[in-house]
This record gives structure tokens, sequence and C-alpha cells, in this order.
């Protein structure tokens, strides 16, 4: 199946000679503009989120990014190493039978799959029936199939419910045929969480049943949160004197607003902790933990008016921190 | 739809042993001892009789079964592979988390 190239420079906005800073930046920016929850347009923004998302998950890296950039425009003709060159084989491009598959719906573009894709599996389990000179004998198991599906970190904290469709194509009969079925994304989903969808995989044959298609989670990358395990954390930009004399400020979170009491004299980089406040954990009833790590950034520049006052502390304070 | 599971408080599917035998087409005394040799984790621990499984479990136990059919690893060999592999999916995670500062 024929697969499209990604630019994934121009849908990021950026140039190929952009600094890892400026990638990060221009996610960001864009990731909030298309946010499922805050666009407009929120089909447009799901999409869109996505392809901003996969974008990301090549130019952040920067081993994808070199990968990517050696590839260019012309990559197929480069020769993506073959399905089972590098010792699993890859779904994507077909199981040891030749029998092409093909997800919709998953949040990652065929391009992507077939790049990047395959460090994450190493599907393709033979079972039943196969003897050790490779013939099959009697009723066959489908061979199980791994992809990696992108889910949102509302989708985490929530479940979800999404369709995914697979193509598949016989090399037998050169027929193409699309099987469309939902898949239940689990409250509390965390990142390598494995979901499996039965009798997705590969057809059996000779009455043998249909294998498992396993969908391994990865979590799409968030504006505002980073994600370890099910905890969150939260960079905080803070100007020095609300963290000298403390503040309260209102952080949009996955559930809803909070506010954020900062104490006086909070230090940069320190975390405050938000108990109960991060992803749910998977297999209980408990939420792991919101960080909110504190930047404090200083002002680019500085008044007349601003400098006085700067200049009033440093003779008035008695604080010297090399001492 | 992804279930064929026994009813658990989490939306995440749970399978008792039996399930899972049929699934990943392993014997129960086979699960049993991947479970002993720390291969494969349940989600509750009592006794022999009430070991449930998730969704990962059966993977780890279907990419047990490639691993021992198409490379003959013994289980000194998988418990070293399947180590690796966790171990290689936990560094993946935070490499990510501290790219993303």
């Amino acid at each position: 199946m024929a697969t499209a190239f990604k630019d994934y420079y121009q849908i990021l906005g950026v140039a190929r000679t952009a600094s890892s800073d400026e990638i990060k930046s221009a996610f960001r920016q864009l990731a909030r503009k298309y946010h499922p929850d805050v666009a407009k347009d929120k089909k447009e923004g799901e999409t869109k989120f996505k392809e901003i998302n996969e974008a990301y998950e090549v130019l952040g890296d920067p081993e994808n990014r070199k990968k990517y950039d050696q590839l260019g425009e012309n990559w197929n003709a480069q020769g993506i190493p073959s399905y089972g060159e590098q010792g699993f084989p890859h779904p994507e491009a077909g199981t040891e039978d030749g029998q092409e598959f093909h997800f919709e719906g998953t949040g990652f573009s065929d391009f992507f799959e077939q790049v990047f894709g395959r460090g994450h599996r190493f599907g393709g389990f033979s079972t039943g029936g196969r003897t050790r000179a490779g013939a099959f004998s009697g009723p066959r198991h489908g061979q199980d199939i791994e992809g990696a599906i992108l889910v949102t970190l509302e989708e985490a904290m929530h479940g979800a419910i999404r369709a995914l469709s697979l193509q598949s194509v016989d090399p037998a009969t050169g027929k193409a045929k699309t099987e469309s079925f939902k898949v239940r994304i689990p409250k509390g989903a965390l990142e390598g969480q494995v979901i499996r969808v039965p009798g997705k995989g590969e057809a059996g044959t000779g009455g043998g049943e249909a294998g498992n298609l396993f969908l391994r989670v990865r979590l799409a990358s968030h504006p505002d949160f980073r994600v370890l395990g099910a905890d969150l954390y939260h960079d905080l930009p803070l100007a020095p004197w609300d963290a000298v004399l403390g503040t309260t400020t209102r952080l949009h979170g996955l559930d809803g607003d909070l506010d954020v009491k900062i104490p006086p004299g909070t230090a940069n980089g320190q975390r405050l902790r938000l108990r109960g406040r991060g992803l749910p954990k998977p297999k209980s009833e408990e939420r792991g933990d919101l960080f909110v790590v504190i930047e404090i950034k200083m002002p680019p520049q500085v008044s007349p008016d601003e400098k006085d006052l700067w200049e009033q502390l440093r003779r008035t304070s008695s604080f010297k921190p090399s001492e | 739809m992804n279930e064929d599971a026994a009813p658990s408080n989490s939306s995440a599917p749970v399978y008792t042993i039996e399930t899972v035998e049929r699934i990943t087409r392993i014997s129960r005394d086979q699960i049993v001892l991947y479970y002993n040799y720390g291969l494969v984790s349940t989600i509750q621990t009592p006794d022999k009789s009430d070991l449930l499984f998730d969704d990962d479990a059966i993977h780890r136990l279907r990419r047990i079964a490639f691993l021992l059919s198409e490379y003959e690893i013994n289980h000194n060999g998988l418990k070293m592979v399947t180590a690796l592999m966790d171990e290689v999916e936990k560094l993946r995670e935070e490499v990510r988390f501290l790219r993303e500062r």
C-alpha cells in the first residue's frame, strides 16, 4: 500500500535548521491551539493535535530526527529495511504469509508506523501446528499483531472508546477488505500498557482462530503536563517576587481548575506535590500525584522604575547567596 | 470490542487463568510456572486458584511463547530477555519525560 511522505517540519511550522528548543516551543504553541479540549472545531482539533504530536515524536527525539532527516522525500526509494530484517516481523508491512495490514484510528500515520513504529513492537507470533521445518499442519491460529495507539492524557484520565479500522489485502486473491471495530481505552491507561483486541490479528487457517491485536499505549505529549508513571508534572514559571512573597495561581488541570498556593520563599526547581491529582493508577482506585515544578523567570527587560526598586532591594537585603 | 474478561472494578479487563489458558494456548501449569519464575505477574496474588491476569500478562505470555518457539530460549534466557525488554520500555519512558522538560 502506497504511503505518503509526512513533512514534519512543515506540520510544526519550523525550519529544518530549528533548534530543539524551537521545536519544543512550536509544538507547545500548536498543541495549545489544537488541543481537543480547547479547539473550536473539535474534529479538526483532534486530527491536528495527533498530527502535531506525531511530528513532535519524531523531531523532538534527536535519534528519530536524524533518521528522518536522512530519509528525505524520496524515502520509499531508499529502501526502508523490509519486514523481519530487524529480528521481528513488522505488522504494518505484513505477516509471514504476506498478508498486508493497515490501521486507521491509532493516531499514527502509515508513514510514522513504517519508519518509526517498529522500535516499539515485536509482534508476529507463530503458534499452533507449526513444525520445525516451518511447514504448517492442521488448523493454524492466526498470528498476533502489535501496533501502537496514541492516547491523550484526557483519554487516560477518563477512559474512552476509539473507532479503529483495519484494512487488509489477501495476497492470494488480491482483494482488499476493511473491518471497523471499537477499542476501549481503559481509565488509567499508562505509557507502554498493552490493550488486547481479540480476534483482530491475522486470520487463522484450516479452522484456526484469528490472532490478537495488541496495541501498546503511547501517551500523547501534552503542552502543559509531562508524565512519569501515573504522576503528572507541570512546570510553573514564576516571577522572582512571587517566589519570595508567595502567591496563589490557577492551574488548568486535566479534571478541572486548581488553585495552587505557592508558599513564600519558594526556590527555583522546587516541587510542590498535589497528592492524588495525577492520572488514575491502573487496577486501583487511587490516582498518582501532580507535581508543580517551580521555574523562576527573570524579566527580559526592566523599566527605570523597576531598576530603582531592585537597586533599593540590593542596598536593603542582607542575603548573600555566595556566603 | 476488546473484551472477554471477568468482571472487575477497573475498566481494564481482568482474566481468570482458565480464560488466559484459552487465549494464549499455554497450559495452566506452564502459566503458573512462568508466574513462579517471575516472568509474568498477576493483579492479585493470594493462592493459585485466584490468579487473575490483565492484557499486559496475556501479551507477555504470548511473547514468551514466541521467544520459546522462534529462538528456543531456555527459562534463564527468557527471564533475562523479558527483564531487558521491560528495562528498555522503562528507560524509554524516562528519556521521554526528561526530554520534554
